[in-house]
């Protein structure tokens, strides 16, 4: 797949934030790090991720808030929100605001890492998909202007 | 105080008006019975003056008689001799028969003889007019129609009342024919009064009938009187009553009223008597009111007294290992009782409350702590990843070890936090339907069975329940570890499970050790543990987890002989707040599950 994917870690722990962006580098992806919310808006309003991996609690704002907060991208980004509450309430809140998957703490790495690769892969899937539906709308438009 | 006073007030004013009905009661009984004593005694010693008095007549009588039916007389009314006269009629007659008067009347009525003499000044006295006149106009006197004829009783003159005898003058030998009559006549005077006084042993007083200088009582005593009630009684005072009798002339007309005094005896007697009973009902009172309040203040009130002073120093002083004394075996004794089991159950309820007080305190530190370490731990969980992926094929095995040793008790930490957290979280529970089977079996897969165990599962399928299967997972597995524990010289754990109406039942009974008593008490507290590693949440959170599903959990062990822990649990618990099903959330959304 070439193209590295880009993603953002918000988690006000530094230790959390710096273990999980060495991880996810050491898997070839390029990372950025927030420590809160308004640090993570900043940084998506200003650049392009593929995905965030989101901690419910963060010191400024609510992750769940901060699902809705972010700016809307295309393809959009893949939001995945770890919470040490294992609660369904919180799960639904999650997926109702936004949140394409839902990680219980202890995080496992390589539960995560399974989680990232996949819906990266879909992610990319659906871009490849649409602009093919884009290249054939194309196509097909063209056809129809210029008649052979 | 209350108590004691009003006690005093009721037993003075029940004795007082006690006493004051009996004194009026025998005062009207006792009193009325006294009078009618009284005046029947009156009366009778009344009667006793009228028959002395009539003593007195049959004497002057029977005296006149003596002289009057006498041969010398019969001669001396006939010649009138001298000698007669000279040897009778001198002042020793007069003296010896205590008379005043000698008359010898003829059958013409015409005094032929007579002398008067005066007892006091011992001389001989004109013949009294007035009685003369008497005879000459009423012949009742001397006219003796037969001769047993006599005639007694008193005339009054204008000096004295004159008490008289008159016979018929006959023959020795009481022949006739009659030749006149003999009258004596004896003065009734005041000497005469005190005479006959001495004789009855009674203050006697005599007053004429119609007399205007009469006393007052005399005056009603007379208006009372009368022929057909001839004896009065009255009292005089406190000290005397009187009797009052009718005497009548010898022509039946009421003539003197005579008074005898008494003195009250019987009266005296009653009001003694009655003062008696009355001072010793009172000293019986007295004593039955002073036993009464001794009693109650050696029996109540006292102990009463030391029963509230001890619970409000007990109150005051907030010692609640302080005890109120008991004496004796009664009511009160019973409720010093009370408030001391009473007391010893506040204490030690005081003593739980403090107790989980500080329980409560040291979980929500705890949850604290568990929140806080949850972060370096994910720090660690992740670095160790790290490293393992980066330098861990260029590891040697001993580096190798020791990165699993930290991978590993990262786990065994995340797992302490999260049995933490379990335990003081409120709890909310995600039902699923399923088997009593599937749980254990699945249960069973997480638990690793050394070969000297033998598992037997003999869980039933056929019935589904709803649990929270995650939940219900890990107190099973708690459990099995538990009961494999307890079995590290090898032994048979036996799972069953049985339907009873409306709940079911899973026994899990093991070979190992047991427990005893006291680590039995201990069990379900957080905390404790008989492990040397491990926190002790294990039970405690199974509990938890049971007791959240509406279940309950029973332990049964014996020390060298193994345990069996029951669990029951509704078929379908009921959810406060209603049931909340979470069925329908797509399990896709679950990337990771935390493992027990």
């Amino acid at each position: 797949m070439g193209e590295r994917a880009q993603i953002l870690v918000v988690d006000d722990n530094k230790s959390i934030r710096k273990t999980l962006a060495a991880i996810l580098e050491e898997e070839g992806y390029i990372v950025d790090t927030a420590e809160n919310g308004k640090e993570a808006i900043a940084k998506s309003n200003t650049k392009f991720y593929n995905l965030a991996v989101i901690d419910i609690r963060l010191p400024d704002i609510e992750g769940t808030k901060l699902l809705t907060a972010m700016k809307e991208t295309t393809p959009p980004m893949v939001k995945i929100i770890i919470t040490g509450y294992p609660a369904m309430q919180n799960a639904i809140e999650a997926v109702n605001k936004g949140a394409h998957a839902y990680v219980l703490k202890p995080v496992d790495a390589e539960n995560l890492l399974k989680a990232i690769k996949e819906h990266l892969k879909k992610q990319q899937e659906a871009k490849k998909y649409s602009e093919q539906k884009v290249a054939e709308f194309i196509e097909a438009r063209v056809r129809e202007l210029v008649p052979s | 105080m209350k108590m004691r006073k009003k006690t005093i007030i009721i037993i003075v004013v029940t004795t007082i008006s006690m006493i004051s009905i009996l004194y009026a009661a025998s005062q009207m009984i006792l009193f009325n019975s006294f009078a009618k004593l009284e005046e029947q005694s009156t009366r009778q010693n009344v009667e006793r003056v009228l028959s002395a008095l009539s003593n007195e007549f049959s004497e002057l009588n029977s005296k006149t008689g003596d002289w009057a039916e006498w041969d010398d007389t019969y001669t001396f009314i006939k010649d009138l001799n001298n000698d007669y006269i000279q040897a009778n009629l001198v002042d020793a007659s007069f003296i010896n028969l205590r008379i005043n008067l000698i008359l010898f009347v003829n059958n013409s009525g015409q005094v032929v003889a007579g002398m008067a003499f005066d007892l006091q000044s011992m001389t001989e006295t004109p013949l009294p007019q007035s009685f003369l006149e008497l005879l000459s106009t009423n012949d009742l006197i001397w006219r003796h129609p037969d001769t047993n004829s006599s005639v007694t009783g008193i005339v009054l003159l204008p000096e004295n009342p004159l008490m008289l005898a008159s016979r018929p003058i006959l023959t020795s030998q009481r022949e006739g024919p009659i030749r006149g009559a003999l009258i004596f006549g004896r003065y009734f005077n005041n000497e005469e009064v005190n005479r006959l006084a001495q004789t009855v042993h009674l203050p006697l007083i005599l007053h004429r009938v119609g007399d205007s200088h009469m006393p007052s009582d005399f005056q009603a005593a007379s208006s009372s009187l009368s022929k057909e009630a001839p004896i009065f009684v009255q009292t005089l005072n406190t000290y005397s009553i009187a009797g009052y009798a009718l005497i009548n002339d010898i022509y039946g007309n009421p003539v003197l009223v005579l008074r005898a005094d008494m003195p009250r005896d019987i009266y005296k007697q009653g009001q003694a008597t009655i003062t008696y009973f009355v001072s010793s009902l009172f000293a019986v009172c007295l004593v039955f009111g002073a036993t009464t309040m001794l009693l109650l203040e050696k029996a109540v009130l006292s102990p009463l007294t030391q029963l509230t002073s001890d619970v409000s120093s007990i109150g005051k002083r907030k010692d609640l290992s302080a005890r109120v004394s008991m004496v004796g075996n009664d009511e009160l004794s019973t409720l010093a009782e009370s408030i001391n089991i009473m007391l010893t159950q506040i204490e030690n309820k005081t003593i739980q409350l403090q107790k989980s007080e500080r329980f409560a305190t040291i979980g929500e530190l705890a949850t604290m702590v568990g929140h806080d370490l949850r972060n370096p731990l994910q720090g660690i969980s992740n670095a160790t990843f790290y490293l393992k992926k980066k330098i861990g094929p260029k590891m040697n095995d001993k580096q190798r070890e020791i990165l699993e040793l930290i991978e590993q008790d990262v786990k065994y930490s995340d797992k302490i936090v999260n049995d933490l957290l379990d335990y003081s979280r409120e709890m909310q529970l995600e039902l699923t339907e399923t088997t009593p089977k599937s749980i254990i079996r699945e249960a069973l897969s997480m638990v690793e069975v050394p070969k000297n165990i033998q598992v037997l599962d003999a869980t039933q399928s056929e019935r589904t329940i709803k649990v929270d299967v995650d939940k219900m997972k890990r107190a099973f597995v708690n459990i099995i570890k538990n009961a494999i524990e307890a079995m590290s010289e090898g032994g048979t754990l036996s799972i069953t499970s049985k339907k009873s109406n409306g709940s079911i039942a899973f026994i899990f009974s093991d070979t190992g050790v047991g427990m005893s008593k006291e680590t039995l008490d201990k069990l379900f507290t957080p905390l404790f543990t008989t492990k040397a590693k491990g926190m002790g949440f294990g039970l405690a959170i199974c509990k938890h987890f049971i007791e959240a599903h509406g279940g309950k959990i029973f332990l049964k062990s014996t020390l060298g002989k193994g345990t069996t822990i029951t669990l029951t649990i509704p078929i379908e618990p009921k959810l406060e707040g209603g049931e909340k099903l979470w069925e329908n959330v797509p399990k896709s959304l679950l990337l990771t599950t935390t493992k027990a």
